[in-house]
């Protein structure tokens, strides 16, 4: 166990939350998008965390740590909302309905204040570890 | 192997490992602030105390050395997603923690400014 490992765990933190803010962003970009690639609106996108060994033996003390890696995107299953826009280009011509992007402005808004408050507490975290570290340095001085 | 001046001293970087052990832990804690069904770890350092509160400086190091644990509580209620991380307590615990750390450091310092003034001979 050593400062450098407690700030690589954190520098995942902050890697987490930025991939997260990353998404959040995207989403925010195609909260209106009706078409892609795969045919239909844009789907919203989810990062996949999970807590990970840090490379260690399992009897050391570092088998207790755990980093946090984005493990990919998944697309949110939740149906996507239907509107009456008769005029707009992808809508039914029958009934004039428009499949929408299950993108939720507010939630991806939330997400992005939560995403950004969990980066803020990584740094936090890394400059006290920082200042640890300078610290012991002056310990013969 | 390490400083051995006195026991104090040795306690004193006995006590600068278990905080930088626990920097570890609650800095994973952190990182996996939004890692659903993540629960949190600690140290515990209570059975140090209530072993170390009168008796002899050998077995207060061994105290020391033997009862931080480190803890979890698998059945902590997380929120929606499971996760049972604290936020704010984490940060909190972090400074603290990275307090303590400074003081048996600026302590160690100090014994060490002792000694090189008792060695001066001034």
């Amino acid at each position: 166990m050593s400062l450098i490992k407690a700030m690589d765990i954190l520098s995942s933190g902050m890697h987490a939350q930025r991939a997260r803010m990353d998404l959040t962003s995207t989403n925010l970009a195609n909260a209106n998008t009706t078409r892609t690639a795969e045919g239909g609106p844009y789907r919203k996108q989810n990062p996949v965390f999970e807590a990970m060994l840090t490379g260690a033996d399992a009897d050391s003390f570092d088998a207790n740590l755990r980093k946090v890696a984005v493990m990919g995107v998944e697309g949110d299953q939740t149906p996507f909302p239907e509107v009456h826009d008769p005029g707009h280009p992808d809508a039914d011509p029958q009934t004039g309905m428009v499949q929408m992007p299950n993108v939720n402005v507010v939630e991806e808004m939330v997400d992005m204040i939560t995403a950004s408050r969990s980066y803020e507490a990584n740094v936090t975290a890394f400059q006290a570890l920082k200042q640890m570290a300078s610290k012991a340095m002056e310990i013969g001085r | 192997m390490g400083i051995e001046f006195d026991n104090t001293t040795q306690l004193l970087e006995r006590s600068l490992d278990v905080r930088l052990q626990r920097a570890g832990v609650l800095a994973s804690n952190l990182a996996n602030v939004d890692t659903p069904n993540f629960k949190p770890s600690d140290m515990r350092f209570e059975g140090f105390l209530k072993e170390a509160t009168g008796a002899d400086a050998a077995s207060q190091h061994r105290a020391m050395a033997d009862s931080a644990e480190i803890v979890t509580d698998k059945d902590a209620p997380g929120g929606l997603d499971g996760n049972a991380v604290d936020l704010d307590q984490t940060v909190a615990n972090i400074t603290e923690n990275s307090v303590r750390y400074n003081t048996a450091l600026e302590l160690i310092r100090r014994k060490l400014a002792l000694m090189s003034y008792a060695a001066s001979g001034q």
